[in-house]
C-alpha cells in the first residue's frame, strides 16, 4: 500500500523498535508514537476499517513512513493489544462521523454526479470550440495568423473554464505557430493541421460512444481528462525493460515545472514517455537518469501513443547508453510512427530513431538516410551544431522527436556507436 | 489512407479545385468567405465525410482538415534529395578521447558558464581530443572569451577546421589542425580574421612563410592590415625579418611606421636597434670621478633626418618638459640589453643614479618601455625594485614621500611584471607577497600557478581570510581567485569555522571549486571505455 517504493523502503526504515513508544492496538486502530527529526513524536495511527491513516508529520504521502512503519510492526505482532488513548479515540470519533454522512449520501452517486457535471461542462467547451473553429475557417488562418496573443489566449481561458485543459493546449500551440509566422515559411500547413487536429478532437467527443476504446481514451486524455496514478499503478499494462532515456526536457509553464523523457526499450522495443509536473517548491519527479540506460518496470496510462509511462519500479543502478535503437531508414521509422497515429491520431510529436543518416548543413539542414530520403531538421543552432560535430561528415545514427513536419535530433551516435544526449537537450 | 492526394473523377466540374493537402491548406488560410472549398473527391472524400453530415462550408472545410491533416501525417515520408551533395567527412583525428565522466564534466561545466573551469579542464587533455559533440559549444565560448581560446586552440584538430567551415562565426578556428592545403589562397581571398589566423599559425610554425604573405600583398593592403601584420610578426621575430620591417619603418602611413619602429627596436642586431643604441649611449653616459660616480645627460639640440626617420618626434620647444619627452623616446629605443656594457652599471644601480639627475622620470619611463618590449628580467626586477623601495619618486617631492598611496598598485607596475615570463614571474611572486602587487598580480597571472607561489598564496590567504573585516571585498576577489588557481587544488589550512564572517560563503564557494577542480584531474586521468 505505499504509494511509490522510495516510502516503502523509508516504512521499513520506520518499523525498528527503537524509534517508537506508546503502540497499541484494538480491533478498530492500531496507534503509536514514532521519534522523527522533530522534538515532539510524531503521532500515527491507522484505522482497520478502511485502512485510513492519519499521523502528525508534515508528509504529504499518503499513507506516511510513519504509517507504514506501524503496519509493519503490527503485521510482526510486534504491537501489544491495548485500549487506545483520547487522542485515537477522538479520531476514530471524527472519521465515524465522516463516515455516516459519506455512506448517507453514497460516495458512488457522488463521483458518478461529479463526472456528469465535468462531462457536461465538456460539452459546452466542445460546443464553444467548434463554434470558434467555424469562424476561424470562415474568416481565413490568414486573418487569424495576425490576431494578437490575447485574442487566441481568451479562447485558450474559456477552454480551461471548460475544464477541457486540452483544448487550451490546442488553440495555444495555435497561437504559437502564429506568432512564429514570420520566420517559418510553412506556418499555413502547421496551423491547418492543428486546426484539423482541434477539429477531429471535437468531432470525437460528440461521437465518442462510436469509436474504439483505445481511441475515445486517447481522445479523454487528449481533452484534458487525467488518469489517476493509482489506477496507472493497479491495472496498467506493465513493461520491464532496459530502458534507454534518450530524450529529457524540462520546461517551465507559468510557475508550473515540467519534465518530459522518451525511454527506449531495448528488449520490447517499445518507446514510451515520461512526464512529471510541479508546482512552486514541489520537487520534479526526476524519472530516469537521462542519457544512461535503466533496468525498470513501468506501468503504462491508457489512451495516448507513445503511451505515458508510470515508474512503478526501477533498479538502483545504470550505465552509459550503448548503440541506438534505430531502425534502418526513415521510411521503416515513420510506419511505426503511423502505427501511433492510427491508435492515437493526436498524437503531436512522435519519436523516431534511424540508423546512418548524413547531415547536409546547408539551410534548410537535412539528415539523408541510406535510401537518398532527406527529413528536414528544426534544432536550436547548438543542437544542429553538436550532431553535425559528432558526425564529422560521417553517417550518425539519431534519435529524437518528429512533429508532423520536421525532425528535432536528441541523441545521436557515430554509426554503431554508444550514444549520447546532445548538448542543449541534456540538463 | 497513405494517399492523401485526391483524383479528380472525370465529370468533375473544372472550376472546383482538386481536394489535396495543398489546396486545402490554401482555402483554410484564404478562408470560406472568400475562397471555394474544395470538393471531396476519390478516397479523400470518403475520408473527410465518414460518418459526418455534410453542411456548411466552414464544417465541411473544417472536416476535411481534420482528415487530411491526419493522412498527411500518417502517410508523410521525407523526399529523395539526391541533388543535395554532402560534404566531405572531417580528417581522422588519431588522438584518443576522454572518459565518459571526463565529457560529461566538460558538458556539465559548458552548461553551467563556469569557462575558466572549462578552459582548465582543456590544459589538463594531455594528447587527448576534447570531445567532438562539445566542440561547437566550445567555439562559440570561446569566440569571446580570449582566455578559453588560448586554452582551446592548442587543443582543435581537424574536425575544429572542418566545423568552422561551415560556421563564420568559428572562422579563427579554420586554420585548426594540419596546415591549410593552400595558405596562398586563403590569404589573398580571405577575410581580415581568416588572414590573421592564418599568419598567427604561420609565424609560429614557419616564420619564413608568414614573412613572405606579408610581403606578396603589401602594395593592396590597406593600411590597418599593413600596420596589424607587422605587430604580428613579433612571433617568430628573426634579422630575417628586417627588410620587411624596415619597409613598414619607411611607409607612407604613420600607424604602419610606428609598428614597424617598434617591431626593429624589439630586433635586437637590427640596424634599427644599432642606430637607437648609439643615439642613447651618446645621451646618456656614466662618470666616474674618484668614488662619486654619476649619470651625465647630453640631450642633442637638433634631431636629425635619421632620427625623424626613426620615429623619434623632435620636441617643439626647447623647454624641459619637451627635452625631457626627447630623451625618454631616445632611451625607450634603446635596446634594454645594451646598458650594462655601456655603462658597467646594474639596472638598480643606475635608477638610484637617475635619480639624482634632472630627469629622473623620463630615464625611468624610457627603461621602462624597453624592459616591457624586451622583455628583460633584469630590468623588470630592478625596476619593479625600485617602485616598491619607494626610490622613484617624481621630481620636486622631498625623498622619502610616498610616490603613490600605499597598498595601490598601478597599471604600469602590473604592465612590468608581466613582461616577466611566466616562471620568473611566479619566482618574483613568491619571494614578495607582501608587495601591493601581489593580489592584482596575482589576477593577471594563468593557472597553473607553482606549486611554491600556490604555498605561498595559501599562506598569505589563512592569514587574511581570518582577519578580513575592514577589505572583505578585496579579500573575496582573492579567495575566488586561489578557488580557481591554487595548484595542485588543495585548499589553505584553515578551518571554515576559523574564516572571518563576511567571508564564509566565499570561502565554501571555494572549497567546492577547489573540489571540481580535482575532480577534473581525476576524470581526464581514466581511461576512456572501450
Amino acid at each position: 500500500m505505499a504509494p511509490d517504493a522510495a516510502a516503502a523502503k523509508a516504512g521499513l526504515g520506520h518499523a525498528s523498535p527503537g524509534r517508537w513508544s506508546g503502540c497499541g492496538h484494538d480491533a478498530s486502530a492500531v496507534w503509536g508514537e514514532c521519534q522523527g527529526s522533530g522534538k515532539l513524536p510524531y503521532r500515527t495511527q491507522v484505522a482497520f476499517a478502511d485502512g485510513a491513516t492519519n499521523c502528525s508529520c508534515p508528509s504529504r504521502k499518503f499513507p506516511c513512513k510513519h504509517a507504514l512503519g506501524l503496519l509493519l510492526r503490527h503485521a510482526d505482532g510486534a504491537v501489544p493489544a491495548g485500549s487506545p488513548p483520547e487522542w485515537v479515540i477522538g479520531w476514530l470519533a471524527a472519521r465515524a462521523t465522516r463516515i455516516d454522512r459519506v455512506t448517507r449520501d453514497g460516495p458512488v452517486d457522488h463521483r458518478v454526479r461529479r463526472a456528469a457535471s465535468r462531462d457536461a461542462k465538456v460539452d459546452g467547451g466542445v460546443d464553444e470550440m467548434r463554434r470558434w473553429l467555424a469562424d476561424l475557417a470562415r474568416v481565413g488562418a490568414g486573418a487569424a495568423q495576425s490576431q494578437p496573443w490575447a485574442w487566441w489566449d481568451q479562447q485558450a481561458r474559456r477552454m480551461i473554464d471548460a475544464q477541457a485543459r486540452g483544448l487550451a493546449s490546442q488553440v495555444r500551440r495555435m497561437a504559437a505557430i502564429a506568432a512564429t509566422a514570420g520566420q517559418r515559411a510553412d506556418w499555413p500547413e502547421r496551423l491547418t493541421d492543428q486546426i484539423g487536429s482541434a477539429h477531429l478532437l471535437c468531432e470525437a467527443w460528440r461521437h465518442k460512444d462510436a469509436l474504439p476504446e483505445q481511441t475515445r481514451e486517447a481522445m479523454r486524455v487528449r481533452l484534458g481528462y487525467s488518469v489517476a496514478t493509482e489506477e496507472v499503478s493497479t491495472s496498467g499494462e506493465r513493461v520491464s525493460d532496459t530502458w534507454a532515456v534518450l530524450g529529457h526536457r524540462l520546461g517551465e509553464d507559468q510557475g508550473l515545472r515540467s519534465l518530459q523523457q522518451w525511454l527506449y526499450g531495448e528488449g520490447t522495443g517499445q518507446v514510451v514517455t515520461f512526464l512529471a509536473f510541479a508546482a512552486g517548491t514541489q520537487q520534479l519527479a526526476p524519472g530516469l537518469p537521462p542519457g544512461r540506460r535503466t533496468a525498470a518496470t513501468v506501468a503504462l496510462y491508457p489512451g495516448t501513443r507513445p503511451a505515458r509511462a508510470l515508474i512503478v519500479d526501477r533498479e538502483a543502478r545504470s550505465e552509459p547508453l550503448g548503440p541506438l535503437p534505430a531502425e534502418p531508414d526513415w521510411d521503416s521509422a515513420l510506419n511505426l510512427a503511423q502505427e501511433c497515429l492510427s491508435a492515437d491520431p493526436w498524437a503531436e510529436v512522435i519519436p523516431l530513431a534511424v540508423r546512418g543518416v548524413t547531415v547536409l548543413p546547408v539551410e534548410p539542414w537535412l539528415l539523408r538516410d541510406t535510401a537518398g530520403r532527406a527529413m528536414p531538421v528544426t534544432a536550436a543552432p547548438p543542437v544542429r551544431w553538436a550532431l553535425l560535430a559528432l558526425s564529422g561528415g560521417r553517417p550518425v545514427d539519431v534519435a529524437g522527436e518528429w512533429d508532423g513536419f520536421a525532425f528535432t535530433p536528441q541523441a545521436a551516435a557515430p554509426a554503431g556507436q554508444p550514444a549520447r544526449l546532445l548538448p542543449g537537450a541534456q540538463p | 489512407m497513405s494517399e492523401p492526394e485526391g483524383r479528380t473523377p472525370s465529370g468533375q466540374q473544372a472550376s472546383r479545385k482538386r481536394l489535396n493537402w495543398a489546396g486545402l491548406v490554401d482555402a483554410a488560410v484564404l478562408g470560406t468567405g472568400r475562397a471555394q472549398v474544395p470538393a471531396a473527391a476519390g478516397t479523400c472524400a470518403a475520408l473527410a465525410t465518414a460518418g459526418l453530415e455534410d453542411t456548411d462550408d466552414q464544417t465541411r472545410l473544417l472536416h476535411q482538415a481534420a482528415a487530411l491533416s491526419r493522412a498527411r501525417r500518417a502517410g508523410f515520408r521525407p523526399p529523395a534529395r539526391s541533388d543535395r551533395s554532402a560534404p566531405a567527412p572531417a580528417a581522422d583525428d588519431g588522438r584518443p578521447p576522454v572518459s565518459l565522466n571526463a565529457e560529461r564534466r566538460l558538458a556539465g561545466l559548458l552548461a553551467a558558464g563556469q569557462y575558466e573551469l572549462a578552459a582548465e579542464w582543456l590544459g589538463h587533455l594531455d594528447g587527448r581530443r576534447p570531445p567532438d559533440v562539445l566542440l561547437p559549444d566550445l567555439l562559440t565560448a570561446a569566440a569571446s572569451r580570449p582566455r578559453l581560446r588560448a586554452r582551446l586552440l592548442p587543443a582543435l584538430g581537424p574536425l575544429a577546421g572542418w566545423l568552422a567551415g561551415f560556421n563564420d562565426e568559428w572562422a579563427w578556428a579554420r586554420a585548426a589542425g594540419p596546415l591549410p592545403a593552400g595558405p596562398a589562397l586563403i590569404w589573398e581571398t580571405g577575410g581580415g580574421e581568416d588572414r590573421r589566423a592564418l599568419l598567427g599559425m604561420l609565424r609560429a610554425a614557419d616564420p619564413a612563410a608568414g614573412r613572405n604573405l606579408v610581403a606578396s600583398t603589401w602594395e593592396t593592403d590597406s593600411y590597418r592590415d599593413r600596420a596589424a601584420f607587422v605587430a604580428m610578426l613579433t612571433t617568430g621575430l628573426s634579422l630575417d625579418d628586417e627588410p620587411l620591417a624596415e619597409r613598414a619603418l619607411a611607409d607612407r602611413r604613420a600607424e604602419v611606421r610606428r609598428a614597424g619602429a617598434e617591431l626593429l627596436a624589439a630586433l635586437p642586431g637590427s640596424r634599427y636597434s644599432r642606430r637607437a643604441a648609439a643615439r642613447a649611449a651618446a645621451a646618456v653616459r656614466v662618470e666616474r670621478a674618484g668614488l662619486r660616480t654619476r649619470i651625465a645627460v647630453t640631450i642633442m639640440e637638433v634631431v636629425t633626418a635619421e632620427m625623424l626617420a626613426d620615429g623619434i618626434e623632435g620636441p617643439r620647444s626647447g623647454g624641459m618638459r619637451e627635452r625631457g619627452e626627447l630623451l625618454r623616446q631616445l632611451v625607450a629605443a634603446a635596446p634594454a640589453g645594451m646598458w650594462a656594457g655601456h655603462t658597467g652599471l646594474d639596472p638598480a644601480g643606475l635608477l638610484a643614479l637617475a635619480h639624482r639627475t634632472d630627469w629622473p622620470n623620463a630615464l625611468r619611463d624610457g627603461w621602462t618601455v624597453a624592459a616591457i618590449r624586451d622583455r628583460d628580467p633584469e630590468w623588470v626586477i630592478g625596476l619593479l625594485g625600485h617602485a616598491s623601495a619607494g626610490g622613484a619618486d617624481p621630481g620636486g617631492q622631498p625623498p622619502g614621500t610616498p610616490r603613490r598611496a600605499a597598498g595601490r598598485p598601478t597599471d604600469h607596475d602590473l604592465r612590468l611584471l608581466a613582461a616577466l615570463p611566466l616562471a620568473a614571474r611566479q619566482e618574483w611572486l613568491a619571494a614578495n607577497p607582501d608587495s601591493p602587487l601581489f593580489w592584482a598580480a596575482l589576477d593577471q597571472l594563468p593557472a597553473p600557478w607553482s606549486v611554491r607561489l600556490s604555498d605561498q598564496v595559501r599562506a598569505s590567504l589563512a592569514s587574511l581570510a581570518a582577519v578580513a573585516r575592514g577589505h572583505a571585498l578585496g579579500a573575496r576577489a582573492a579567495v575566488r581567485l586561489a578557488a580557481s588557481r591554487l595548484e595542485p587544488p588543495i585548499a589553505p589550512q584553515l578551518s571554515t569555522a576559523e574564516v572571518a564572517d563576511g567571508l564564509a560563503t566565499a570561502w565554501d564557494d571555494m572549497l567546492a571549486a577547489l573540489t571540481i577542480r580535482a575532480a577534473i584531474r581525476r576524470e581526464l586521468a581514466e581511461e576512456p571505455s572501450p
